[in-house]
C-alpha cells in the first residue's frame, strides 16, 4: 500500500479510469479518508461536467452548408469503364462457351443419380439464399445510414 | 474492433457517395458530426455572431478536402480537427489567447470543506435535495468552465462530454498526448479548486 497520500494526478486518474491505476493506488484510496474525500470531489466534478447541456446551433447547419456547395458533376471514370468492359467481355465469353458446349451440358446430369443432382441443387440454392440475405442486410444498413429524416 | 471497422465502412460509404456527387450524403455527415463541431465552436468562440460563419466554413473546408481523406482516423475526428484549427485561426486573427497559465495555485483548505455538506453525490436524503444539488452544481460548473481558456474548455469537453480518448484528442489538437494529459490535469484541478472555494464561500454565509 502507498503510505503517503496520493498525488492529485493519481486521484484524477483513479476517478476517470480506475482500471488504469495500479492496485496500490486503489488499496490506498480504500483505506485513506483524506484521499477518499478528494476522489469524491473529483467524482462530483466529473458528474457535473458530464451533465453540462449539449450546445446546439440555432440554425439549420446542413441547409446552410448545402446551399453553398457547388453540386459536383459525377465525373467520368476510366476505371469504372474498364470494369464494365471486362464484365461485358466475361459474360459474353461464358455465354459463347455455353453455346459451344451446350450438348455437353445437357448430358452432364443424365449420367449421375437423382440424389447427386438434388444435392447439387440444394447446395446452390442455400448459398444463393445466404448471399441474398447478406446483400439485403448490407443494403438496409446503407439505406439506414443515408436516412436523414 | 468491430465498431472501428463498422465506423470506417460507414465513413467510406458516405465519402464514396459524396465524391460520386450525392450531396445528401454530405448532409448525413453534417448531421452525424455537428454535435461534436458545436462543442468545439461553442467552447472556443465566444462571439455568438461569428459561430455561424465558422461552422459553415468548417464544413465547406471538409467538403473541399474530402477527396484527400486517407482514413487514418475516423471521419468525425478529421472534421473535429478541421473545426479546432479553423477556430484556432480565428483566435489568432483576432489576437485572442488560446491558453493562459494564470491558474490560482493556492490550495483550498480541503479538510474544512466537502461538497454538498460532506455528503456523497449519491447519498441524499431525498430526490429533491439531490436534484437541487445537481442543478446548482451544473450551473456553477457552467460558469467556471466558461472562465477557462478556450483550449482547456475544449479539452475538458472532448474528454468528458464527447468521451474521446487521449489519442483522439491529440489527433484533433495536434498536440502530443502527454501535453493533452497535462492540460487536462490542470484544467480539472483548477475547476475542482474553484468549486471547493465556491462551496466554502457559500457555507460561510
Amino acid at each position: 500500500m502507498v503510505a503517503e497520500h496520493l498525488s492529485e494526478n493519481d486521484i484524477q486518474q483513479y476517478v476517470s479510469d480506475p482500471s488504469a491505476c495500479g492496485s496500490q493506488v486503489a488499496r490506498h484510496i480504500e483505506t485513506c479518508e483524506t484521499c477518499q474525500v478528494k476522489a469524491e470531489t473529483y467524482r462530483v466534478l466529473f458528474f457535473g461536467i458530464r451533465h453540462q447541456p449539449q450546445p446546439v446551433f440555432d440554425f439549420n447547419l446542413s441547409d446552410l452548408v448545402l446551399s453553398k456547395l457547388v453540386q459536383p458533376k459525377p465525373k467520368f471514370s476510366w476505371e469504372i469503364m474498364v470494369v464494365y468492359l471486362c464484365s461485358f467481355i466475361g459474360i459474353m465469353t461464358i455465354l459463347f462457351l455455353c453455346f459451344l458446349l451446350r450438348e455437353y451440358f445437357t448430358s452432364l446430369f443424365t449420367g449421375s443419380s437423382t440424389l447427386v443432382f438434388y444435392l447439387f441443387v440444394v447446395i446452390a440454392f442455400t448459398s444463393l439464399v445466404f448471399q441474398g440475405i447478406e446483400i439485403y442486410r448490407n443494403y438496409q444498413k446503407k439505406i439506414n445510414t443515408l436516412n436523414i429524416s | 474492433m468491430n465498431k472501428i471497422r463498422e465506423n470506417i465502412q460507414t465513413d467510406q460509404f458516405l465519402i464514396d457517395k459524396v465524391l460520386g456527387g450525392d450531396t445528401n450524403a454530405f448532409a448525413v455527415i453534417i448531421k452525424n458530426t455537428e454535435g461534436l463541431v458545436a462543442q468545439i465552436i461553442f467552447k472556443m468562440i465566444n462571439r455568438v455572431e461569428d459561430r455561424k460563419d465558422i461552422a459553415q466554413d468548417i464544413y465547406l473546408k471538409a467538403f473541399k478536402n474530402l477527396p484527400g481523406f486517407r482514413y487514418q482516423s475516423k471521419l468525425s475526428t478529421w472534421i473535429a480537427q478541421i473545426s479546432y484549427h479553423t477556430c484556432l485561426s480565428y483566435l489568432e486573427k483576432k489576437k485572442l489567447v488560446l491558453t493562459d497559465h494564470c491558474y490560482d495555485n493556492s490550495e483550498p483548505d480541503e479538510d474544512s470543506i466537502e461538497l454538498s455538506g460532506g455528503k456523497s453525490s449519491l447519498s441524499f436524503t431525498n430526490q429533491t435535495e439531490k436534484d437541487i444539488f445537481h442543478r446548482e452544481l451544473t450551473e456553477i460548473l457552467r460558469e467556471e468552465i466558461d472562465l477557462l481558456s478556450p483550449l482547456h474548455k475544449t479539452l475538458i469537453t472532448l474528454y468528458h462530454n464527447e468521451e474521446l480518448s487521449y489519442d483522439e484528442i491529440a489527433q484533433i489538437t495536434q498536440l502530443p498526448e502527454g501535453t493533452v494529459k497535462s492540460y487536462l490535469f490542470r484544467a480539472r484541478k483548477s475547476l475542482k479548486d474553484k468549486l471547493l472555494r465556491k462551496y466554502k464561500k457559500e457555507e460561510l454565509w
